[in-house]
């Protein structure tokens, strides 16, 4: 078999455009991935009631809806509470304190009602707390100048479905209910894409976890480069031709990277 | 047929690579999505189940308990519903918090209804459902979420499939290999097209039907109408009907693949009406039956908060004006909404796409006229025009009687999958009319396959995979 020097040139070609393509994918990826984009990752959620059965009150100047709690981790930074907006337009904020137990108040918030989606999980975050594990804290979410008609609520669940706290409405306990509630751990030291694809992995077939996700990603980028580098090779003049075309395409294909990186680092 | 498919795949490596990226990136996107992530995934999969259960003709109207339990265990059930929230996770682990107990699961909440909670995939006919259900009984005795991934694993073969005809179809659109290849690997990853491949859903067995219509009828046009060929086309839209109503959309179409056959005198008019009769005489026998004894249903209605209308032609027509716009952003968003989220790629890629869609469309529209003016009409594209034409006609017309009934709106981007071919190929026909130059025409090509990938990469990577992790 006689090969030319044109098809190695063709070959050549294809892959540095298949390369160099990869190159963009992966610095993109980076630099997704060391954005806000996947904050995310650093936190870990624990829910502590999803159950949404019935409205509390209408949080006006004189309702308080508050829960209970016990930490499970450290570095607790953030709580979700499940509210409802009554499918209109509220302008009051809502504002959430975060007590421990029945100590002084270490966190304040006031919600932007403009943020706030009705029947959603909406999050207060703050400030780390890093000795939080095993100990008790209260949530409390109040709306001082809310007035009947302009006002949010939260959802409670029918239930006593957590154990190591109890919801109150004006301080006074109901133990048949909880609120629906989630909370977060700041996780230090944590590698997003390690994490990551731990996330990815949870609740997938064995086959997909870890290792096996990680090579379905790889072998997937490879083809694609692959097929790539497959069409570079059929574009150009016919075998043992001139080889323009393909220089054309490697302009080209330069121009795109440089197009595609400089918005990469310019943010989105 | 199946002799020139097989001789193509084993002489073109390309198919094969195809073949390969098709399947790897669909399996990758069935995995990225969390389980009953996809539209209506839970219903789809309530009917596999059911039918995994116990094959019958009248299939259960209620979802299973496990897969209530199954979304409540992961923390999924509220996903698709509330922007900021995920499913629970672990730190440091690559087992859920609660995975183990999926493990437990008592084998009774599989045949026990979740009353209260029905499935709307039971108005479809049964085709996909017991296809998939036979995945479904392979692995029955493993947990729900493994039964999940088995059943997109499916999907994303059936899609694997889907890309060969597709192929195979624009290969005799272009004739020449290079825009085939480049417009092939620009449909094989447009990533919704891929995310939808590995979801439950019959569309995709819907896809993979209608591949084989367009790659049949592309051949009819090109080579006439024999009786075999007019009875494969035939076939294929039986079969495609049997799996989704809505492939009765293909009568029309054929119809004009007649008609053009007929003006170019590859068919006589005694021919055309015959050939139309042994086809709807396929469809009646075949479908019709199924439909008329109640077995198969009309499609699910998705109820609206619209009073019902009057039906007449000024109110279609006064509909079309007041909203071309969401229609025209509706086959926008085939470009990049995913899951029931609809989470998007952003607005500068929907603006680039949709004025590069807009150019190619005015140099498909100059490359029309310049070729009747020089006396050799693009019938071809011409044909493909009114068949894409048709396609979304007939869904505006649906979506307007569904609204008329009172009904929500029905168009859906993925809804356009079916003519991806045909419009993709007319879309890069009049991109490459501004471009006449070969080797300036090789670049453009490289650079959209290129820019494909990237789309994918950060549709993946900066939208789906952060919502659903991050």
């Amino acid at each position: 078999m006689i090969v030319r020097s044109g098809q190695y040139r063709r070959w050549g070609v294809a892959g540095v455009v298949a390369v160099f393509t990869g190159a963009v994918m992966l610095a993109w990826v980076l630099r997704l991935l060391n954005s806000s984009t996947y904050g995310g990752v650093s936190t870990i959620d624990e829910m502590i009631s999803r159950q949404t059965d019935v409205p509390a009150p209408e949080i006006t100047a004189d309702v308080r809806v508050s829960q209970t709690f016990v930490a499970s981790d450290n570095d607790l930074t953030e709580v979700q509470i499940f509210v409802g907006t009554y499918a209109r337009v509220n302008t009051i904020p809502l504002v959430f304190t975060l007590s421990a137990g029945d100590g002084p108040v270490l966190r304040t918030i006031q919600a932007d009602p403009a943020t706030i989606y009705d029947n959603a999980f909406h999050p207060f975050i703050f400030d780390p707390i890093p000795d939080s594990r095993g100990r008790a804290y209260a949530v409390t979410i109040s709306s001082p100048q809310a007035r009947p008609g302009n006002a949010f609520t939260a959802w409670l669940g029918n239930c006593d479905c957590y154990a190591e706290g109890v919801v109150s409405i004006d301080g006074k306990p109901r133990q048949d209910q909880e609120l629906a509630l989630r909370v977060d751990y700041q996780h230090s030291g944590v590698v997003v894409w390690k994490e990551l694809v731990n996330r990815m992995s949870q609740y997938k077939p064995g086959i997909l976890k870890g290792l096996g996700l990680v090579l379905l990603a790889f072998v997937s980028t490879v083809f694609a480069l692959a097929a790539l580098g497959a069409v570079v090779l059929s574009a150009g003049p016919a075998k043992g031709g001139q080889g323009r075309p393909a220089w054309l395409a490697v302009s080209v294909v330069v121009a795109v990277a440089i197009v595609l990186l400089t918005h990469a680092y310019s943010g989105i | 047929m199946a002799s020139g498919v097989r001789r193509s795949v084993t002489e073109h490596p390309f198919i094969l690579l195809l073949l390969a990226v098709t399947l790897a990136t669909r399996l990758f996107w069935a995995v990225a999505i969390p389980a009953f992530q996809n539209p209506d995934e839970p219903q789809h999969l309530a009917y596999v189940q059911n039918l995994g259960e116990k094959v019958t003709f009248s299939p259960r109207f209620w979802i299973p308990r496990e897969i209530g339990f199954v979304e409540e265990l992961t923390g999924l059930v509220g996903v698709p519903f509330h922007p900021a929230e995920t499913q629970m996770f672990k730190a440091r682990s690559l087992d859920g918090p609660k995975e183990q107990e999926l493990d437990r699961l008592p084998d009774s909440l599989r045949t026990t209804d979740q009353i209260g909670r029905a499935d709307s995939a039971v108005d479809y006919p049964p085709t996909y459902y017991f296809i998939a259900s036979l995945v479904y009984r392979a692995l029955a005795g493993f947990d729900l979420l493994t039964i999940v991934f088995g059943i997109r694993a499916l999907s994303a073969l059936m899609s694997t499939g889907t890309m060969l005809f597709n192929y195979l179809t624009l290969r005799r659109f272009f004739g020449d290999d290079r825009t085939a290849k480049s417009s092939a690997l620009i449909i094989g990853m447009s990533p919704m097209y891929a995310n939808m491949g590995a979801a439950i859903n019959p569309d995709v067995l819907v896809w993979l039907v209608f591949s084989i219509f367009i790659y049949l009828m592309t051949r009819a046009f090109d080579d006439g109408l024999s009786s075999r060929m007019n009875l494969g086309i035939g076939a294929t839209m039986a079969a495609g009907t049997l799996v989704k109503q809505t492939f009765l959309i293909a009568v029309p179409m054929y119809v004009i693949l007649l008609g053009f056959l007929w003006y170019r005198k590859l068919l006589a008019p005694k021919q055309a009406v015959y050939s139309l009769a042994v086809v709807v005489a396929m469809l009646a026998v075949l479908d019709g039956w199924l439909y008329v004894s109640g077995l198969i249903g009309t499609s699910p209605s998705y109820p609206g908060e619209h009073e019902h209308q009057a039906r007449t032609i000024i109110g279609f027509l006064q509909h079309f004006h007041d909203r071309w716009w969401n229609y025209a952003n509706t086959y926008n968003t085939a470009w990049g909404t995913f899951g029931w989220l609809d989470t998007p790629i952003s607005g500068r890629i929907f603006a680039l796409i949709r004025t590069g869609s807009a150019i190619a469309t005015v140099g498909l529209l100059f490359h029309l006229a310049s070729s009747i003016v020089e006396r050799r009409p693009d019938l071809k594209a011409m044909f493909y025009v009114l068949v894409s034409v048709a396609y979304v006609l007939a869904w505006v017309g649906l979506n307007y009687l569904r609204i008329t009934s009172g009904e929500a709106w029905l168009l859906q981007g993925r809804y356009f999958f079916p003519i991806i071919v045909p419009v993709v190929a007319l879309l890069l026909r009049g991109l490459l009319w501004f471009v006449p130059h070969a080797g300036a025409r090789d670049a453009v090509l490289v650079a959209l396959a290129m820019g494909i990938l990237w789309l994918q990469t950060d549709a993946l990577a900066g939208y789906v995979i952060p919502r659903f992790y991050a």
